[in-house]
């Protein structure tokens, strides 16, 4: 009997397991999009979602479901691996300031929305650091308002008055730039 | 988490309105504006390489079965710091229990092999032999190394040698340790000596219990001649061993000559006074002379004692010896049991003493470790807020 059968029959009797891969299936590419809108690369972004994930198989029984659902829990630590990477590289990425990429606007995507789309793109870049992880954890990561005041350690009215004056922030900027 | 408190109408309208659109459901189309943009950041997310996901669903299939052998920064400072913690608190409980282990343990009946020092004179050391010495008088202590029982030869304790004219008195010491069953043949065996030695026994007690605390102490005289001899037979006494030795001797010639004037000074007063009493006529006078014969006569009696006092303690050696036994400090059991043997009792009270200690050790252990962990855990504390705020403070640059 080795180690890892052990391991796995443990995990398969306390159900540890099946709980982190279904959450893993769930939010792989949600906690990249996160990640990589938090640190602006890629490849950095990579290595900090796979370490989050990582962390969160080894940490998985000391979650407690009192204390938020298990997607904050799992950004929660993805929030803190990529403040920990962008503070050793000791500069914040632009979330979404990179310029206008004209050629993700696909073929098939009319003018008006390629128009758009870039206009948002300059209106994120206008947008506070902070204000660029709210709107990165609402659309790109999917959290819900109460998982997001989790993930923050806001309440969630809080969470939802910042988002609305983002997303005023947002309209406004679009609409100065059309 | 913080207590919700009511939105604004307008505000909640918005937010409801963007959490129905991203869940593809119909907004109002006053807000339809605001659903567009949140379609519109909602596509602008960044998309995983499939080869990343590939290789992270073959890493989470696996397990992370490979994980970096290189510990984290934190695991590691926080395995320092338990080692740390349980290193100080080891070596808080040591230092705390070792007093509890007292005296060196004795099994009944089993002298100790060190050397154990019992000199009167507080003079001797725990291991070796050290001495000290005057030439005219002074005093030689000793402890004895330690050896095994009957069989403890002790040296020779030098007396300073007497210069020519030179009048010393001498005494010695001597400790000795035996088993408690032993004590009334050792006893025996220092009357022996003295009676070879042509001494006698100024006091002796002897306290002999079979179990409990024995004890013998004697005060000898022996011919100074046969001192080094008595003391020597002494040290090699059967089933005892020498603790320790002490000798002493102090010059008197000085307090011998010093009587020795005054007893003749007064034998010639006395020769005097008689003289004075042969001539004298009157009653008045023959009274007042034989008054001063009285006194004279007293005197000379005292003078005479002090100098055979002074001329015994030349003449004869005194020679203290305690014999002990070390006192038994375990098997004694309920009912007055002394036995070695293994019995419900002895089991019994055993694991009664096993528990109390365990007992007392966890206590001192709780003792020290209850305010490290709390030392401990405020660390962690003030350390999570400093780590939150650094990590917060990445945001505002």
């Amino acid at each position: 009997v080795t180690t890892s059968s052990l391991r796995r029959r443990t995990e398969a009797a306390d159900g540890s397991w099946e709980r982190f891969e279904a959450l893993y299936r769930d939010c792989r590419r949600e906690l990249f999009a996160y990640v990589c809108s938090l640190l602006g690369d890629p490849a950095a972004a990579e290595d900090v979602t796979a370490l989050t994930f990582e962390r969160a198989y080894r940490r998985r029984r000391t979650f407690d479901r009192r204390r938020g659902a298990e997607r904050a829990w799992l950004f929660g630590i993805a929030r803190n691996a990529a403040l920990d990477e962008l503070r050793r590289r000791r500069r914040l990425a632009a979330l979404g300031g990179d310029p206008p990429d004209e050629t993700l606007a696909g073929p098939e995507d009319g003018a008006e929305v390629a128009l758009r789309r870039t206009a948002v793109r300059a209106a994120l870049a206008s947008l506070s650091p902070r204000e660029r992880e709210l709107v990165a954890l609402k659309f790109h990561g999917g959290l819900a308002n109460a998982e997001i005041a989790t993930v923050l350690g806001m309440s969630e009215t809080g969470v939802g008055t910042f988002l609305y004056r983002t997303m005023a922030k947002l309209r406004e900027a679009c609409d100065a730039r059309s | 988490m913080r207590e919700a408190e009511p939105l604004e109408p307008e505000l909640l309208a918005a937010l409801e309105a963007i959490d129905a659109t991203l869940a593809g459901e119909p907004v109002d189309p006053d807000l339809a504006e605001l659903a567009e943009l949140s379609l519109i950041l909602r596509a602008e997310a960044p998309v995983a390489d499939p080869a990343f996901l590939n290789r992270l669903d073959g890493r989470v299939r696996a397990r992370f079965a490979a994980p970096s052998t290189r510990p984290s920064r934190s695991r590691r400072v926080w395995g320092g710091a338990g080692a740390l913690a349980a290193g100080l608190a080891v070596i808080v409980v040591l230092l705390v229990v070792q007093p509890w282990s007292g005296s060196p343990s004795v099994h009944p009946g089993v002298i100790p092999e060190s050397g154990v020092t019992n000199s009167s004179a507080g003079a001797a050391s725990s291991s070796g032999a050290s001495s000290t010495a005057s030439a005219a008088s002074g005093t030689v202590s000793r402890a004895a190394p330690g050896t095994s029982a009957a069989s403890a030869p002790a040296a020779p304790a030098p007396h300073p040698p007497a210069a020519p004219g030179r009048q010393l008195a001498q005494s010695a010491r001597l400790t000795l340790q035996a088993r408690a069953g032993d004590i009334d043949q050792v006893a025996q065996g220092v009357f022996d000596v003295v009676g070879a030695e042509r001494g006698s026994v100024s006091s002796s007690h002897v306290t002999s219990e079979a179990h409990g605390a024995s004890y013998a102490s004697f005060v000898l005289r022996v011919p100074s001649e046969h001192l080094e001899a008595a003391l020597d037979r002494l040290s090699h006494l059967a089933r005892a061993r020498v603790l320790s030795r002490e000798d002493a001797s102090s010059d008197i010639t000085a307090q011998i000559g010093g009587a020795g004037t005054r007893l003749a000074d007064a034998r010639a007063l006395r020769r005097s006074l008689l003289h004075q009493l042969a001539a004298a006529d009157t009653t008045h006078d023959i009274d007042r002379i034989q008054t001063q014969l009285r006194r004279n006569q007293a005197t000379i009696a005292r003078d005479e004692e002090s100098l055979q006092r002074l001329h015994g303690r030349v003449s004869d050696s005194t020679i203290a010896v305690d014999v002990s036994a070390p006192a038994p400090r375990r098997r004694h059991h309920p009912h007055g049991s002394t036995s070695s043997g293994f019995t419900l009792h002895t089991a019994l009270h055993d694991a009664g003493r096993i528990l109390l200690v365990a007992a007392g050790v966890l206590l001192i252990a709780f003792a020290v470790l209850i305010p490290l962990a709390l030392v401990v855990a405020l660390i962690a504390w003030v350390w999570a807020l400093v780590l939150r705020r650094r990590r917060e403070a990445v945001l505002e640059l």
